[in-house]
This record gives C-alpha cells, sequence and structure tokens, in this order.
C-alpha cells in the first residue's frame, strides 16, 4: 500500500468551560458511503486502528492516517454526554503538497510516469482541422473525425464497374454512369476547390495487344466530383473495362 | 436503386447512389438527397431531367449494351422510360 497521509487534531470539551476531553471516541466513517473507515495509526497503513474507538491519549489529542477519497470523511469524536462531528474533512497525500507543487499540476507542464486513461478529451489536447490541415504540430492528439483533414490522407476513394456498380467507398455520394467508359463520381464532402488531385486506373483481364490496352484519363474535375473515361489505346474509343479505382488527395473545405 | 436521367439530347444516364445513410431516412428521400446533390456536383447534368427511378434488377436485366438504344428512343416520361425497361427484359 501506498504511504497514507494523516489526520491530526484535539478533542475538548465546551458544555461549562473549555477543558479537555482525554479519552475521547472517535468514530471515522467515508463520506461517500457512510461506512465505517478504515484508519492506521501508521504512515504505511500496517497498524489498524479498531474504529470507532477511544484512542485519543490523556490530552485529548489524537491522529489517525487514511487513504484519500472523494468527498472525505466524517469524523466523529464523542466525550461523555458531548458529541461533535467534523464533515467532509479532507484527507490525502495531495493535501502535502506545496503550492508550487500544485502548479506542476494547473500550470503547463505535468509529468506521468504511468498510463493516463479517461473517457475522452478535449479542448486543446486535440488537433483541429486547420492544425491537421497544417500537418506540421507535433504535440496534439489526432482523432479520428479529423484524421482526413492531414494532406496525406486520402479525402475520397471509390472502385466501381463499368455499370456503376461499386464495390467499396469512401466520401463518395455517387457514381454516374454516363456513357461506355465514362463515369464520374461524386464527393460526398466537397473539396475546397477544383485544385486537388486525383489518381485513377482501372483494372482489366488482358493487355496483350492495343486493342485490349486501355488507359485511364481524368477528363475533368470540379470541386464535387470528376469525370473519369477507360480509352481502348488501339483507336481512343471510351470503352468499359471491369473496374475503374479513382482516389482523390486535397484540401476539404 | 438507380437514379435515372434524361439528358437534353436524349440520352440516358444512371446514377448508383453510395452516399451515408441518415438514420430513419426513407428510401425515397434519401434517393432525393443523392439526386439533388449529385445534379449540382455534376455541371453535365444540369440540363438533365431526373425520370422515375430503376431498381438495381432493372438495371441489370436491360444490360450495358443498351445504352445505345435508350439515347435514340429519346425518352421524356416515365412511361416510355417504362416501356425501355420492358423492351430490355426481351431475350
Amino acid at each position: 500500500m501506498a504511504n497514507l497521509a494523516v489526520f491530526n487534531s484535539a478533542a475538548f470539551l465546551t458544555a461549562s468551560q473549555l477543558a479537555v476531553a482525554g479519552g475521547a471516541t472517535i468514530e471515522v466513517r467515508r463520506e461517500d458511503t457512510s461506512a465505517l473507515a478504515s484508519i492506521f495509526s501508521n504512515e504505511a497503513g500496517t497498524a489498524a486502528i479498531t474504529n470507532p474507538s477511544a484512542f485519543a491519549d490523556s490530552s485529548g489529542r489524537f491522529s489517525f492516517y487514511a487513504a484519500g477519497i472523494a468527498r472525505g470523511y466524517s469524523v466523529l469524536v464523542t466525550s461523555g454526554a458531548e458529541s461533535f462531528t467534523l464533515r467532509n474533512v479532507a484527507i490525502g497525500t495531495l493535501a502535502q503538497l506545496d503550492a508550487g507543487n500544485l502548479g506542476a499540476i494547473s500550470g503547463t507542464s505535468v509529468s506521468v510516469t504511468g498510463d493516463v486513461s479517461g473517457g475522452s478529451v478535449s479542448g486543446n489536447f486535440v488537433a483541429s482541422q486547420s492544425a491537421q490541415e497544417t500537418g506540421t504540430n507535433t504535440s496534439l492528439i489526432v482523432t479520428p473525425g479529423r484524421q482526413k483533414f492531414h494532406p496525406t490522407a486520402a479525402k475520397a476513394w471509390v472502385q466501381y464497374d463499368s455499370a456503376a456498380g461499386l464495390t467499396s467507398s469512401y466520401n463518395v455520394t455517387s457514381v454516374t454512369d454516363n456513357s461506355a467508359g465514362n463515369l464520374s463520381p461524386v464527393w460526398a464532402t466537397d473539396f475546397s476547390s477544383a485544385a486537388y488531385c486525383v489518381v485513377a486506373n482501372h483494372e482489366a483481364a488482358s493487355s496483350a495487344t492495343a486493342a485490349t490496352t486501355w488507359t485511364t484519363q481524368v477528363l475533368s474535375r470540379a470541386a464535387g466530383g470528376c469525370n473519369i473515361a477507360t480509352i481502348r489505346m488501339s483507336d481512343f474509343a471510351q470503352i468499359d473495362v471491369t473496374y475503374v479505382s479513382v482516389v482523390a488527395f486535397g484540401d476539404q473545405a | 436503386m438507380k437514379i435515372v436521367w434524361q439528358m437534353p439530347d436524349g440520352s440516358i444516364r444512371i446514377t448508383t447512389p453510395c452516399a451515408v445513410r441518415i438514420d430513419g431516412e426513407a428510401e425515397s428521400d434519401y434517393l432525393d438527397r443523392v439526386a439533388a446533390r449529385t445534379q449540382s456536383a455534376l455541371p453535365d447534368l444540369s440540363g438533365a431531367v431526373r425520370l422515375q427511378d430503376m431498381t438495381d434488377a432493372e438495371h441489370s436485366s436491360l444490360g450495358r449494351q443498351n445504352r445505345a438504344e435508350w439515347g435514340k428512343d429519346q425518352v421524356r416520361t416515365p412511361a416510355a422510360l417504362t416501356a425501355i425497361i420492358a423492351r430490355g427484359r426481351k431475350p
């Protein structure tokens, strides 16, 4: 067990005049559950104190060690007919830090040697769209929803067959079959302009002759989509092929 | 489903939707949304008229080779398109 924090106090009576409450009974409960707390007489937490018990000394002084918990402890002090309860007593090793130590936590630099866990992160920890687009920061967390904004990330991709039948896609709204060997994918999220990069290629069974060899050409490109043709090398006619794959890189709106 | 467009020259273009669906969105609303987005993004479709939608099965039965016929028929109405689809189903 890690070292525990200590709580020191003194019991006194106020019924007639201020007087030491030697041998007072101390009862310590958790504020969060009202259960009797585990308290100890040493920092290592190996010597348990019976709770409740009369462990105040003859001068009314008492102390115990306990683990830090949320909302703290309630400490009931009883001597004869008098009793008093201290509420939400904060006990924890953090209370032994100085203001300078706290600065390390609330300031700009925190060093953690173990894992950091939690439900989520937010605020300045998280890379914004613009930080991703700039792509130079090395101290922010990249989240799944913004990874795509980095210049190296593909903004859209699609594979379709000659009849605009889709194999799979990302950030694509539709594929329009214009004519044989001529199709137009439309992006779901526009690029910020027509100045982006389209990479297109096709898949076909044979390329033994010019009549069975094709090339894939980007005919036009707009912020919202592009126009792709597959062209037969022997006569430059637009011809259907088995599959066409299109990938686009650039800055999104 | 396929979205069917008739171009000013009478030819037909077929759009296959692949947009991410919105929870609870009706099929007709989904197709309307994709059609609007597609037409706004493709300058070539600016003068096109949307005809009745076609099922994937109807599209498959037509066959890719009938594209020229679609254009020659100068389809102007949904009923005419239906007739073409019916012809496409013939062996």
